[in-house]
């Protein structure tokens, strides 16, 4: 079932083919009209207000922090932080759980194919505590080497740092696996769930997940929205690096008590549209079924990478029997602006460039990949356009 | 709509891009590096004159078709002018790109006047040239 009508984006450009949803997908009609709704009909502040805007629009943040929850599998909806996105959970889980508790002699692992979300600020903390980055490398065939990860880990080791799926290769990576291996040696993990949480059915208790993030913009929901999971087991150690307004128990001149995660780490006044908006993204997930899309996007994914393949010219990275919705290739003597521009002016939208995952492109001595990533929307027709595109590019090039 | 993208790329963009002026990796320590961390294109310039007087220039490196052929530019006209001339020429490359004048300094450079229809490709066509000005001020 292609879910193309509930995206006004194709009304207004109908021959758009876009293959950018890696960087943001498109939005859907419910979630738009959330926004909208809020701002002109039900628009006041949360939480403080006595009158009945402010009371409705308390309770509808308190739902929406219950369905993503829900989505995920948390027990609770206490078990839920917002955030502005994946970026900024990873800094809040960075700089207010771990920061207080590292010292000279830990060491934090990350692994070859993050995304600079899930590096930099493990580099920086690491660069700040004295504390030791340890980096698991990469199989030939772009799976992680899970036996190096094990040979990485050690007493000493504070956190395993590990995306979901590979913004750049598309590669599932073993979260469960991942889990239990840390946990047998009492080693938390977090994950970066930004590329997956519209693909992946994830259950936080089920897969024992300490810290899990993601961002609302790569799951049908606005930007500037994004949420943090942590385990109940971590949330009374958080310390808080940003402070304001909304998180206090208590507050004097020279002292200040704050309330328990989640407001722990949610100061100043929330992004509540956004937070809206992302309650919607997951009331269309739900009403769509969209997991049940996985086989779909999967078999798409798996006839782009073999018709990709078939060109001589054409190298397809990754693994192509473990690879989801995101295929990244090069063209021989095009550089992936140079194809990425080219499309553009055939109404094909992809991503040329980095990814933010230079260190990842640096170990394949790559220094810009094309990058096609499949949604919802996306159809056959849509890898056929690609496709023909692809080689007026390299004949006109040539 | 198309024709409007590919208005970008003047043929000899294209020549330039297949074969650019003195592109050869270099054992020398760069005399510049010029980089765009958006998008990770990077050349690097090296100076192989006996007396490092930039008589004969090199550069090595990974980018697009317009800054390949923008960087190529810069070393040809950066070895007939010497460091005074290509620094002025590098000040009213960047002032054409930028729409600033209409007036570009040297025929060589016309080939990139589409480009400044193109606003996410100026940082292309001016990548080594932004990065020989930032050393030179």
């Amino acid at each position: 079932m292609n879910l193309k009508s509930h995206f006004p984006i194709f009304d207004t450009h109908p021959e758009l083919v876009y293959l950018d949803s890696a960087a943001t997908t498109q939005k859907p009609r419910n979630v738009i009209k959330a926004i909208t709704d809020f701002y002109e009909s039900s628009y006041s502040n949360v939480s403080r207000g006595m009158y009945k805007l402010s009371t409705d629009a308390t309770q509808k943040l308190r739902d929406c922090r219950q369905k993503v929850a829900t989505l995920i599998g948390a027990e609770s909806s206490q078990d839920i932080a917002f955030t502005y996105g994946a970026t900024d959970a990873i800094n809040k889980v960075a700089y207010g759980y771990f920061k207080p508790k590292l010292t000279a002699g830990h060491n934090i692992i990350v692994t070859t194919m993050e995304h600079h979300a899930n590096l930099l600020p493990w580099q920086k903390l690491c660069k700040e505590s004295d504390t030791e980055l340890r980096v698991v490398r990469l199989l030939a065939n772009g799976n992680l080497d899970l036996e190096h990860l094990v040979e990485l880990m050690n007493e000493h080791t504070m956190l395993v740092a590990v995306t979901h799926i590979s913004n750049v290769l598309g590669i599932v990576n073993p979260i469960e696996q991942i889990n239990k291996l840390a946990h047998e040696k009492d080693i938390p993990v977090i994950i970066d769930a930004a590329q997956s949480i519209s693909t992946h059915t994830l259950n936080a208790i089920d897969l024992d997940i300490d810290f899990l993030v993601f961002s609302g913009h790569k799951m049908f929901a606005p930007t500037g929205i994004g949420a943090l999971y942590v385990n109940p087991k971590y949330q009374a150690a958080f310390d808080p690096h940003f402070v304001g307004g909304g998180m206090i128990e208590s507050a004097s001149f020279f002292e200040t008590v704050y309330q328990d995660y989640p407001q722990v780490l949610e100061p100043g006044t929330p992004n509540i549209a956004g937070v809206f908006g992302l309650g919607a993204a997951i009331d269309f997930m739900d009403d769509h079924s969209i997991y049940s899309q996985y086989d779909r996007l999967e078999l798409l994914t798996q006839d782009l990478r073999s018709s990709l393949s078939n060109y001589d010219r054409i190298q397809v990275l990754g693994d192509s029997t473990n690879s989801m919705n995101i295929v990244s290739f090069e063209i021989e003597g095009i550089h992936p602006h140079d194809i990425a521009y080219f499309l553009a002016g055939k109404n094909i939208c992809i991503r040329a460039g980095h990814h933010c995952a230079e260190p990842l492109l640096n170990s394949l001595e790559i220094s810009a990949v094309a990058r096609v990533s499949l949604s919802v929307y996306n159809e056959h027709r849509d890898i056929e356009l690609l496709l023909e595109a692809l080689k007026a590019c390299i004949n006109y090039f040539e | 709509m198309e024709s409007d993208y590919l208005d970008l790329y003047h043929p000899r963009i294209l020549e330039l891009d297949k074969h650019p002026y003195h592109f050869k990796k270099c054992v020398e320590e760069p005399i510049l590096i010029a980089n765009n961390p958006f998008c990770g294109d990077r050349f690097k310039l090296f100076d192989k004159s006996p007396n490092k007087d930039y008589a004969a220039l090199f550069f090595y490196g990974h980018g697009c078709a317009v800054s390949k052929a923008s960087t190529s530019l810069l070393v040809e006209l950066f070895e007939q002018k010497g460091l005074t001339g290509i620094r002025e020429l590098a000040d009213q490359f960047a002032k054409f790109i930028y729409k600033e004048t209409d007036h570009c300094a040297e025929d060589k450079l016309l080939i990139f006047e589409n480009v400044r229809n193109h606003p996410s490709r100026l940082d292309c066509a001016l990548l080594g040239w932004n990065e020989l000005l930032k050393k030179l001020h």
